[in-house]
């Protein structure tokens, strides 16, 4: 009797296993951040670009509404390597990145999105820091460009 | 008196040894193959999309078993942007000891050591939002996957209804090691669980046919021995 007390018990514990985990969970970075600063003084400065786009696709992410310091650029998930490019009225500016994306699981209700690491710069025509290899919500600043 | 006392227990203890040593005639012949399956995933496989079957086996030597288990998984989990299917096999294989060999019913509480490999695939149909790159349905296959891992595991066996007896499994999975993905990283390593963990707990809940084959007596339980000794010693 006490024996099958426990296997019953048992049951139990497979009830409280069964709970399915909270949804609610934080969805990935997949954007960069690239700040400007002086190369004089090392400050903040805004940049007026035509258009900053992608080279390979016709992806524009900023035109020339927008006066910022701090640009978001997207990462495609389709692809590792990506070419930003800068345009102003006199010159075309490029920087070109690598990364790695793998397609992890939320939950089984939320499914899959892409985690995006390793950040790398392969080339530039600015001048420019790699602050932050991590692709996070908490990284403020992932590369630096002196203008 | 008090070291008289202890002196007496002392060789009241030594003789009870005697006589275990004498009594555990240890007898490694086989005597039973048990066969179990897994109820929840057989339910699971009968009411719902998702086949998932689990198989057990184990052979007696003396107090101890060599199990043997070996179960397919295949789901396909559908949500909101993404159609996911996964289907392989496992097995895992280890030793078991047996920690209540003088049950008179034939009953058990086990604990045991195993080692568990698993293969599988799997393929996803992923919608990816439009994140400045239009939408766009992304398709990955892993083909051949591996997972290796060890298990810790303990449970116990009831007799319901000779030969029929009902028992569970709780497991502790750890060092897992999984190969052969790609960029899609999979949901469930069948028999193992979430295969972003590299540890962790499993349960099983079995339905058990013992097939004896030769008739071994129940042991006696040696600690009867020593309280026969010790009734002795006080008469």
């Amino acid at each position: 009797m006490r024996e099958i007390v426990i296997v019953c018990l048992g049951l139990g514990l497979l009830w409280a296993c069964g709970e399915e985990p909270d949804c609610d969970l934080g969805v990935p970075q997949n954007n960069i951040e690239i700040q400007f600063y002086s190369s004089e003084d090392s400050t903040a400065q805004f940049m007026k670009f035509v258009g900053v786009t992608e080279r390979s696709t016709d992806s524009v992410f900023y035109t020339s509404k927008d006066s910022l310091s701090n640009f978001t650029l997207n990462l495609n998930p389709n692809t590792s390597q990506l070419t930003y490019v800068f345009q102003t009225a006199t010159a075309i500016d490029t920087l070109t990145i690598s990364y790695n994306k793998q397609l992890e699981w939320l939950s089984e209700e939320c499914g899959p999105t892409f985690f995006y690491s390793e950040l790398e710069v392969l080339g530039s025509s600015f001048t420019y820091d790699l602050t932050s290899k991590f692709i996070d919500v908490s990284i403020d600043e992932n590369i630096k460009i002196y203008n | 008196m008090r070291i008289l006392k202890y002196t007496t227990s002392l060789i009241a203890l030594f003789v009870s040894w005697g006589g275990l040593a004498q009594e555990a005639k240890k007898d490694f012949k086989p005597s039973e193959v048990i066969f179990a399956a897994d109820v929840i995933d057989l339910g699971k496989s009968l009411f719902t999309d998702e086949t998932s079957l689990e198989f057990h086996a184990k052979i007696d030597f003396h107090h101890f078993y060599l199990a043997g288990e070996f179960g397919i998984d295949k789901i396909n989990p559908i949500g909101t942007g993404f159609n996911y299917s996964s289907e392989g096999t496992f097995f895992r294989v280890g030793p078991q000891v047996n920690l209540m060999p003088y049950n008179r019913h034939r009953s058990s509480i086990f604990f045991g050591l195993m080692y568990a490999r698993s293969s599988f695939k799997d393929q996803i149909s992923y919608s990816q939002p439009d994140v400045g790159w239009g939408d766009e349905v992304i398709a990955h296959t892993n083909e051949n996957l591996k997972a290796r891992w060890f298990e810790a595991n303990m449970g116990i066996n009831v007799k319901v209804l000779e030969p029929l007896y009902l028992g569970y499994t709780m497991r502790f999975k750890f060092s897992q090691t999984l190969s052969g993905n790609g960029e899609l990283q999979p949901f469930e390593i069948p028999g193992f669980g979430e295969a972003d963990k590299s540890s962790q707990f499993g349960f099983n809940y079995y339905i058990i046919y013992k097939l004896r084959f030769r008739d071994k007596p129940i042991p006696k339980k040696p600690i009867r021995k020593i309280e026969e000794v010790e009734e002795k010693r006080t008469r």
